[in-house]
């Protein structure tokens, strides 16, 4: 099993999960995060004086598929990635030990 | 046979009241959630709980010996100005607040008052009170609360007392052959927390320099809310000073607007064409909406139509110069003055105080005599030079008189506790102050109800738990 992990911008979020869907893929976790700014930083002024924020909003898309679903689902999210969010957009994928799933108690290596 | 005494004008006593609730609801909630929405989130509550104090601490003051002291009989305190300058302390508490309104020093010089004392000194009170709210806007963000708690009875019987009876009770500059012009507070209300949130600021010190560094606001919409409520609340502010529900009246609400709209529209294109942004910015615009709602209020039933335009447009853009340009200056720059209220309110208030002595128009009457006729005022512009000198006179008294004053109480109330909060308590804000926050995160709290209420249902358990623990 492994974990993929898609940053991209908060806009992007309605393709992939799309895309997921047609794959029969709808569990995943969502988290708002910040990235650096793509370009220069954003200057905000409230009353006359100067703020410097180079950071912006961005989603993580967290998902666990099986080793053989693994290659098409970042094949799929990567190509997606590349139209949407070319510069900044990023996606890997990392190994996960056991699962628990709690619905089913299942436990263990296979417990997908 | 109408049930009241033949003195009580129901027209006259219902816009004062309605006025006077206008007014009141220009403190609160206005001025808590304009400042509340403007402030860094972490001093919210503790900006709002100022508020909501120094409205209620001003009341108990202005019942219990205030009103007398800024509108009741002069106390002989000496020769001259010193027999002019502060009323005898006295109470409002029995029914005799229901007998028609008098000011001792004016009886006879103006038409009699056609409502009753209750009106006449609730409506001076939401003046009172709105006036410590404003300076607080200075020492957000570090004040010693118990500091705020009784620092304000004391500013508010020492400085605007004073000031009020100066200009408002018939003392010393009111009189002739001065005659100051302050139709409703310019000098009385801004002018006063101008300068006394600018001595303050500096005697308390600064807030640390991380939030001086962060000060972002946290809620524009609530700001919104309060500077709407401020701008048509101030139809009861300059609308209810005359005294009189009568054409003059009319004047100042047409004047209050119009000097408002132009003043906000001024700042918006100041900054769109002069500031280094080059952007139209919301937080600009209210700035301007309050420099032309403080420099009208001076003015609002002297000035004709062209005279408010003026005044809007002349002070706007004075105090964005300062703003942007006075307030990168050292001294500006060392005195932490958190909303520019020296600016905004200080310089403002005099810059409408000295318009007045220009533009004053004496086919404006404010009302008419007991023998038929009618009673203006006059500016330098309409032959009348000597008014400028005594709008100036007047507002160096305020200034000086209230920076003293001041700077008195703090430095009095500084050898019995800390003016400002500790640094540690500084870096919390709220929750330590308070233990309270703006917006509290139900999803953080970790003991459901509170340290020792069980949730229902769950088994009894021991109430010495830290909150926030585990």
């Amino acid at each position: 099993m492994q974990l993929i992990t898609a940053v991209t911008r908060p806009a992007t979020f309605e393709s992939i999960k799309e895309a997921l869907a047609l794959f029969g893929v709808r569990g995943m976790t969502v988290s708002q995060v910040a990235r650096p700014s793509s370009g220069s930083a954003h200057i905000h002024v409230y009353r006359g004086l100067k703020y410097t924020i180079d950071t912006e909003p961005s989603l993580k898309i967290e998902l666990i598929a099986s080793n053989g679903e693994v290659p098409d689902l970042m094949h799929v999210i990567s190509k997606i990635l590349s139209v949407s969010d070319p510069d900044d957009g990023v996606l890997w994928s990392s190994s996960v030990d056991i699962l628990a799933r709690v619905r089913t108690g299942e436990y263990g290596l296979d417990a997908l | 046979m109408i049930p009241y005494p033949p003195w009580l004008n129901a027209g006259d006593n219902a816009w004062q009241l309605a006025a006077a609730t206008l007014v009141g609801l220009m403190s609160i909630p206005g001025i808590a959630v304009l400042y509340g929405g403007i402030v860094q989130k972490k001093w919210v509550v503790n900006t709002m709980l100022m508020a909501f104090t120094g409205f209620s601490l001003v009341l108990l003051v202005w019942v219990l010996w205030g009103y007398n002291m800024g509108f009741g009989k002069p106390a002989h305190l000496g020769p001259g100005v010193l027999s002019n300058f502060i009323g005898v302390p006295g109470t409002l508490l029995g029914a005799g607040t229901q007998g028609q309104a008098h000011i001792p020093l004016l009886d006879g010089g103006m038409p009699d008052f056609r409502f009753s004392q209750a009106t006449l000194s609730y409506f001076q009170f939401v003046f009172a009170g709105i006036t410590p709210l404003l300076f607080l806007g200075s020492v957000i963000g570090r004040i010693n609360f118990k500091v705020w708690l009784i620092f304000v009875p004391l500013w508010s019987t020492l400085a605007y007392s004073v000031n009020a009876f100066l200009l408002w009770g018939g003392g010393w500059w009111a009189q002739a052959p001065r005659g100051a012009l302050d139709y409703s507070g310019g000098y009385v209300i801004h002018l006063a927390a101008g300068t006394s949130g600018f001595v303050a600021a500096a005697v308390i010190g600064p807030r640390l320099a991380r939030d001086r560094a962060r000060a972002v606001p946290n809620n524009l919409p609530m700001a919104a809310v309060g500077a709407g409520i401020l701008w048509l609340g101030w139809n009861g502010f300059n609308g209810g000073d005359p005294y009189f529900a009568g054409a003059d009246a009319s004047t100042a609400v047409l004047n209050t607007n119009l000097a408002t709209a132009t003043a906000l529209l001024t700042w918006l294109l100041m900054d769109m064409f002069f500031s280094s942004q080059r952007k139209p910015t919301f937080l600009g615009a209210v700035n301007g909406m309050i420099c032309g709602l403080v420099g009208i209020t001076p003015a609002a039933g002297f000035v004709n139509g062209f005279g408010a335009l003026l005044i809007g447009l002349i002070t706007s853009a004075v105090v964005w110069l300062s703003w942007n340009k006075l307030a990168r200056t050292r001294l500006f720059q060392q005195v932490d003055d958190t909303l520019g209220v020296v600016h905004t309110h200080g310089i403002a208030g005099l810059t409408g105080g000295l318009l007045v002595g220009l533009l004053a128009d004496p086919n404006v009457v404010e009302y008419i005599n007991k023998d038929g006729s009618p009673f203006s005022s006059a500016g330098l512009f309409y032959g009348n030079p000597k008014q400028l000198a005594v709008q100036a006179g007047a507002a160096l008294t305020v200034i000086v008189w209230d920076a003293l004053i001041t700077f008195l109480i703090l430095k009095f109330l500084s050898l019995f506790m800390p003016l400002r909060m500790s640094d540690e308590d500084l870096e919390i804000g709220d929750v330590a102050a308070h233990e309270e926050e703006a917006y509290p995160d139900e999803g953080l709290v970790s003991s459901p109800g509170g340290v020792g209420r069980p949730a229902a249902g769950a088994p009894a358990h021991r109430a010495d738990a830290e909150p926030g623990a585990g």
